[in-house]
């Protein structure tokens, strides 16, 4: 059930109060005292001021509550007030100095409004914090579920036994090359496995976790993969998302270039842009099938959470068909210079 | 006779291993073609007529399923691939055999006499293999004009498609941007269970509905990243549980 803002000011609370205060208001009349008139006052008035709260249940917000407080004060006192001072003169043929009863009015109604005013505050801050706890934990909950979905999703099994089928055959072959190809799988695999527990990493290591796919996929494709990568000195210390870029350049090679016949080439490069770092990964291979299956681009989608989990609106990944074919991915960050020796 | 076989295979190292294997574990066996992508091993098993064909999974051009799909009844197949994600399937439409790489020669031993075996009799029908493993292809990208650009857009971050006097306007994706596919084209293609068709010229994203309004004379409006947008009578069947 939600909790409303005002609901100890009930429509049926209020129609009470004033049947009470009709009820006193005619006992004034027949047992003309003085304690009467003051009472059916003081209905009258509590019941107009919760009339006013329950006309304000239809704005909830905390201003308009306070609003709708002083003016249920300042009605009910003032209507209260004058009901009173006109049973003394005319019910009673008492009279107090005028005026006075108004504020008897204000002080009875504010100590009986007060027991509500206070739960109901008491509920707003209650909410306001479950509202901001929640709220965090689905944001930790997101990066933690797209952290663990790219753990599962980085190492793909075809790209790794295809890796290994190479090595195979390449130990009899060209034994050096197998060798070489070795090296690239174990530093792929080392610099890809403490990464993910990470929540940020160097951009100097990921382009180096990145060249090693990418030499790998070379032997692999032969002739079919060219690639370049460009990146000033200075950014290399820049932090990224572990594998932010490696996600892009894996993409690229996935979606765009093994599956075209003759192949192609993917361009990686860093720059700064004010106090963004912006990379990007152009390659020229077939694009983003608009009807793709339901897995493809699970990476993207991934990274794209993430993103916003750890930057928010500062983060952003743009992806581009490029006029001559293929696809320009761009990912922006906050540019933050890790620490030395981190 | 001898037996004439091709392979396809789109990595050269690869396609190099399982011909030095077959060599030595069949001698008789003649490779007639070499395939490094789909199209050019559908090529070559028309121009050929092989006996067998040893076809990747994962090729540019066509997929290894495909291109069995073109070979069937015409050839004897045996599938490559690096990961175990089709195998009971290829099984169940008729391949001969479904060999993992980094390949086994005592497994590529078997494969090759089951091979011999199964050379006396037709080859198996397999051409409702590739139908079958197709998904149904719901819209998962957009490409969409932003200014001069070119963008592509996963269809879940967008909030609605609305028509407008000749393009389609994109809510909710945080810039200006348009399509040309008509509101009745994009209710077609995405996927039913997250886009709804609202009226003739609105296609919501149910998750990005902020809410629901209805007024005394039938009327129906919902909101969406703060445009509001009506509901038509042939539509409202579908929010009526809400």
């Amino acid at each position: 059930m939600i909790h409303h803002p005002y609901a100890p000011f009930t429509a049926a609370a209020s129609l009470a109060a004033l049947l009470m205060a009709l009820l006193a208001y005619a006992l004034a009349w027949f047992w003309p005292a003085g304690f009467s008139a003051d009472l059916a006052a003081l209905l009258l008035a509590y019941a107009l001021a919760l009339g006013v709260l329950q006309l304000a249940r239809r704005w909830p917000a905390p201003a308009v509550m306070l609003v709708a407080l002083a003016a249920a004060l300042g009605l009910g006192a003032w209507v209260g007030g004058l009901v009173a001072e006109y049973l003394r003169q005319h019910a009673l043929l008492a009279s107090r100095p005028p005026g006075r009863s108004q504020v008897y009015a204000l002080l009875a109604l504010c100590l009986l409004l007060l027991p509500g005013v206070v739960r109901r505050w008491q509920r707003w801050r209650e909410e306001a914090l479950l509202a901001a706890q929640a709220e965090r934990h689905a944001a930790e909950r997101t990066l933690l579920e797209a952290q663990l979905a790219a753990l599962q999703g980085q190492i793909e099994p075809h790209f790794l036994f295809n890796t290994l089928a190479n090595v195979q055959y390449l130990l009899r072959r060209d034994a050096p090359l197998a060798d070489q190809m070795l090296a690239r799988l174990l530093a792929y695999l080392r610099a890809t496995l403490p990464e993910i527990r990470q929540v940020e990493v160097r951009l100097g290591e990921e382009l180096e976790r990145v060249r090693a796919y990418l030499d790998i996929m070379q032997i692999r494709m032969g002739e079919r993969l060219a690639f370049q990568i460009a990146c000033p000195p200075e950014l290399e210390a820049a932090q990224l998302p572990p594998l932010a870029l490696a996600t892009l350049v894996e993409n690229a090679l996935k979606h765009g270039l093994e599956g075209k016949p003759g192949g192609g080439s993917v361009t990686i490069t860093a720059v700064q842009a004010d106090a963004q770092l912006q990379l990007s990964v152009a390659d020229n291979g077939l694009g983003f099938h608009e009807t793709g299956s339901r897995h493809g681009g699970v990476g993207l989608r991934n990274l794209r959470q993430r993103l916003l989990a750890l930057y928010g609106a500062q983060g952003e990944l743009v992806l581009e068909a490029r006029p001559e074919g293929g696809v320009l991915a761009t990912l922006c960050l906050p540019l933050v210079h890790a620490k030395d020796g981190v | 006779m001898k037996a004439r076989a091709i392979i396809a295979e789109d990595e050269p190292l690869l396609r190099a291993r399982l011909r030095e294997a077959l060599a030595a574990l069949w001698p008789d066996l003649e490779i007639v073609a070499e395939a490094e992508d789909g199209l050019a091993a559908v090529i070559a098993l028309n121009q050929l007529r092989p006996d067998i064909a040893f076809l990747d999974i994962r090729m540019p051009g066509a997929s290894g399923m495909e291109v069995a799909r073109s070979a069937s009844g015409l050839c004897h197949v045996v599938f490559l691939t690096a990961y175990d994600d089709y195998a009971i399937q290829a099984f169940d439409a008729g391949a001969v055999d479904y060999l993992l790489k980094p390949l086994d020669l005592a497994r590529l031993a078997t494969a090759v006499t089951r091979l011999q075996q199964r050379l006396l009799q037709a080859p198996a029908d397999l051409s409702h293999l590739a139908q079958r493993l197709q998904e149904p292809g719901w819209l998962r990208w957009i490409h969409a004009a932003c200014g001069l650009q070119m963008r592509i857009i996963p269809v879940e971050e967008i909030a609605g498609f609305v028509a407008e006097a000749k393009y389609t306007r994109l809510l909710g994706v945080g810039f200006d941007a348009h399509i040309r596919k008509t509101i009745k084209e994009l209710a077609a293609s995405l996927e039913p269970e997250r886009f709804c068709q609202i009226s003739r010229g609105a296609v919501v994203n149910l998750g990005r509905v902020e809410k629901l309004t209805r007024d005394g004379s039938g009327g129906m409006r919902l909101w969406v990243e703060g445009t509001e947008l009506v509901v038509t009578q042939p539509y409202q069947h579908l929010f009526k549980q809400m």
